[in-house]
């Protein structure tokens, strides 16, 4: 029989159609497969948590490369619930002192080997603060704490408290759902390169799929790192179609809004502030301190300097995290500290003499806010004089040893969801006097220490900046926690799209990527 | 037996149960000892762990906001930058201002009376409520928090919040900013407008805005026309008080009286922004801000919650015929009016924006 020839062009369309429809059904549809390749600022990465350093920039790479293949007790989801990982069940008595953590059957580390007890008691027990124990019971762990430890799930579900253990040759292993690769060939294979004139030395780290992970395989195959690349080259990467998730600074960020890369920013994440040496000891310190922090003008450095990429610090916890930060006074006030900067003896720190403010490390962004802090301090009358760690270093020790006792600009990164670990954790590395039993974990108290130190003015807050990273087109699913985890395991890529990007320019094939 | 009508009437308000018919039996005084201890350490363990609900959360932050130095009359501000509906919201402001009542703090609106602020934040975990009352160069605050698991999930309500615009005015003349006061005990509305060089003051006769008046700005108030700005303010307490922005001054006049315009050296800087707030669009408040694009092209009006940062992604938009030029008070706490200098014309337009919400 033959169709007249309307009929067939009727029935064409409708197939055509169908298959669109198809075809965009499909592609919505997480695919399994590829590798996704990432590029990060730091330069190096150390997995273990025992040796990261609080408030670190290296912290945040360190632990969002480790949460790759090691897991945590519990997680918090984006709607305020803790959820269960390697813990399924937990406790805790009335006081909030004694926690019971029941533990996941049947969980295997990438060796093979079966979660213990004892293994998570061997790695947390480390990472515990002074003053809580942890030991094994028969379905799990407890922890038991001097103090009510009403924070202890947020402490859990971020930081450092993630479970591994140590194999014969000294190899952290995870229950995660990636294993690092050899390490080893790929730190050779990189020399190599460099070796033979292949450009700066980069690192390269590629995490393959755990098949024991019991939260199941992850939609990639792997993950392919590397390091040490500045933030201007991870644009260009993304743009290029080199990287898939590339992690740039705040003004890559302005470049990548300009362009049609698809852009991801965190919560602020960075404090940066400018941290005395030594606490106040005389009054003419005290109205050194008051005249520069009521120079400061924050809102101007975080909208006209910053581009309004960042957020005006008010408070040594960010907003996000404290719930309070908004009621602390941003306190800019040029003529008073005009006023307060003619009460300044003659001769001393910041009249005569400029008040040194040193630079940690070679970052622009610390560089850029020290300048302006520069200029607003000279707004009052103040004189401050930016000098860099590197160029001290450099000189006479006793040189050195006189600026060091003066002020420096420091950048500090948040890594626990606890507000009082967090503000601890600021505390302790600034050697300053924590009240017994530690920072108060009850909230009317805690705002008021932190109103107290506030007002000591040896930390002053100037700024708080987000993470940023600029996403390919291809990948999917891309659902990572405001304060900024990845969660890199459940994304996937979208082959369909890599294939199209491919034809479209040669650059955008996927390096090492599988068909 | 029962008991007579006007003892269970004289009873109906009491906290305390109607005497029992049955009588006393005798307890003995070992048993109430225990029983006061017990009720100690009860409450005493229910003051240390965390609340359990929202109610029982502003319960408790009612209790310590009283303890607050303030005076017996407070104006309540209520803000909720939480993921929590707004019939929620207001069944926590009822329940903190029923609470303050009874602890003989009056709550006023609309009255002159030191502002009690609180504030529901959400952080990763926790529900976060503060209460502050402003003190001398410092502000008391008292807070509580709960966990956000806790919080039974009640979706927003799916208020759509649009913004709207009405053409008040057009003319060719250049207008700095333009402001739609209440209108006054009789009914009578007004328009003040402000010119490069004067004030000038329209009121509604016939469903037309007639002139009224013209106050100029003193001598020493000229601005570089390329860059000339200004901005209008009303004082909230007086309709016919009027403040006026410019550049590193700030003027006042009278609009019931003669008052010449007078004008003093100011820092304080202009912000092209409004906070909006409706009755019919719950306890939220937002923020009305132009997109802020160059003075060739049309402009947007964003609107954000009040809580957002400002890259944050609008509740709402409202495309104008050109650049902003300023935001400023409208007759009500939901209305705006906004003058735009149209790109096609070359007019300035006076818009009149209205925040409008449907369930």
């Amino acid at each position: 029989m033959r169709w007249p020839a309307q009929t067939k062009s009727v029935f064409y369309c409708a197939a055509a159609a169908l298959f669109i429809v198809a075809s965009s059904v499909c592609a919505a549809r997480p695919q399994y497969g590829g590798v996704l390749r990432v590029e990060l600022r730091a330069s190096s990465i150390t997995l273990n948590p025992r040796r990261w350093k609080p408030g670190s920039q290296e912290y945040a790479a360190n632990q969002r490369l480790a949460g790759l293949i090691f897991d945590r007790l519990v997680s918090l989801d984006n709607y305020g619930r803790f959820q269960p990982q390697l813990a399924t069940d937990w406790s805790h008595d009335s006081p909030a002192k004694r926690w019971q953590f029941a533990l996941r059957q049947g969980v295997k580390f990438s060796d093979g080997a079966v979660l213990v007890p004892g293994d998570v008691v061997a790695a947390l027990q480390p990472l515990l603060a002074t003053g809580m124990q942890i030991s094994a019971t028969p379905a799990g762990v407890a922890i038991q704490s001097a103090n009510p430890a009403n924070d202890l799930l947020e402490q859990l579900a971020s930081g450092s408290y993630f479970v591994y253990r140590s194999d014969e040759r000294g190899n952290l292993l995870g229950t995660g759902p990636f294993v690092l690769e050899n390490a080893a060939s790929i730190a050779a294979r990189a020399e190599k390169s460099a070796a033979e004139g292949a450009g700066p030395q980069v690192q390269h780290l590629r995490f393959r799929f755990n098949e024991l992970c019991w939260s199941g395989r992850p939609f990639v195959d792997a993950i392919d790192v590397t390091l040490g690349v500045p933030p201007l080259r991870a644009l260009l990467d993304s743009q290029l179609g080199k990287a898939d998730l590339a992690e740039i600074s705040e003004d890559t960020a302005r470049r990548a809004q300009q362009s049609n890369v698809k852009l991801w920013a965190s919560s602020p994440l960075t404090l940066y502030a400018v941290k005395f040496a030594a606490p106040a000891k005389s009054a003419n310190d005290k109205t050194l301190r008051e005249a520069l922090s009521l120079s400061l003008d924050r809102n101007a450095m975080a909208r006209v300097l910053l581009q309004k990429q960042a957020e005006a610090a008010p408070s040594f916890l960010p907003q996000w995290l404290s719930g309070y930060a908004f009621l602390f006074d941003m306190e800019s006030n040029l003529e008073r500290a005009k006023e307060l900067r003619t009460g300044l003896a003659p001769g001393s720190l910041g009249a005569a003499l400029p008040l040194h403010l040193m630079l940690d490390g070679n970052s622009d962004l610390s560089k850029l806010i020290a300048e302006r802090v520069v200029v607003n301090a000279r707004a009052a009358g103040l004189t401050l004089q930016i000098i860099s760690r590197s160029a001290t270093r450099a000189s006479s020790d006793a040189t050195a040893a006189k600026v060091e006792s003066e002020a420096q600009l420091v950048s500090w990164r948040y890594t626990s969801l606890s507000p009082r670990e967090a503000l601890e954790n600021l505390a302790v590395t600034l050697h300053w006097e924590i009240p017994q039993g530690g920072v108060p974990a009850d909230t009317d108290a805690r705002y008021a220490w932190e109103k107290h130190m506030r007002e000591q003015k040896n930390l002053l807050p100037l700024v708080l900046v987000p993470d940023f990273a600029a996403l390919d087109s291809r990948v999917r699913n891309w659902s990572p926690s405001t304060w900024g985890e990845w969660h890199l395991a459940d994304v996937w890529l979208d082959q369909a799209d890599a294939d199209t990007n491919a034809h479209d320019a040669g650059a955008k094939t996927p390096a090492g990527a599988k068909p | 037996m029962a008991r007579p009508a006007t003892l269970r009437r004289d009873v109906l308000s009491s906290r305390f149960s109607p005497v029992s018919d049955q009588p006393a039996r005798r307890i003995s005084t070992l048993a109430l000892i225990t029983a006061f201890i017990i009720s100690l350490f009860a409450a005493g363990n229910q003051l240390a762990a965390q609340p359990q609900t929202l109610e029982d959360c502003v319960e408790r932050l009612a209790r310590k906001a009283v303890a607050l130095p303030h005076e017996r009359r407070i104006s309540l501000v209520w803000t909720n930058h939480a993921a929590l509906s707004e019939q929620r919201t207001e069944n926590l402001r009822l329940i903190f201002a029923t609470r303050l009542e009874a602890s003989q703090v009056r709550v006023v609106q609309g009255e002159f009376a030191p502002a009690l602020h609180v504030s529901i934040e959400e952080t990763p975990s926790q529900i976060v409520f503060t209460a502050s009352v402003p003190a001398e160069g410092s502000t008391n605050v008292v807070i509580e928090e709960m966990a956000r698991s806790l919080v039974a999930h009640d979706a927003r309500p799916s208020n759509t919040i649009r913004l709207e615009k009405e053409l008040l005015w057009q003319q060719e003349a250049r207008l700095l900013s333009a402001a739609l006061p209440t209108p006054s005990a009789t009914g009578e509305k007004k328009m003040i407008l402000l010119t490069e060089d004067a004030l000038v003051i329209y009121s509604e006769e016939q469903q037309a805005w007639k002139p009224r008046d013209t106050k100029p700005l003193p001598p020493g108030s000229y601005q570089p026309q390329r860059s000339a700005r200004g901005q209008l303010l009303l004082a909230d307490e007086s309709v016919s008080q009027v403040g006026i922005l410019l550049p590193g001054r700030r003027c006042e006049t009278d609009l019931a009286d003669d008052s010449p315009v007078a004008c003093s050296s100011s820092n304080i800087e202009m912000h092209p922004a409004r906070l909006l707030a409706a009755q019919n669009c719950g306890t939220h408040t937002w923020w009305l801000r132009s997109d802020g694009t160059d003075w060739t092209a049309e402009d947007r009006l964003l609107l954000r919650n009040s809580g957002a940062a400002n890259n944050a992604v609008p509740v709402a938009e409202l495309n104008v015929p050109g650049p902003v030029f300023s935001i400023s008070a409208g007759p009500d706490s939901g209305s705006a009016i906004v003058v735009v200098r149209n790109v096609v014309t070359g007019n300035y337009e006076v818009y009149r924006v209205a925040l409008a919400c449907a369930n």
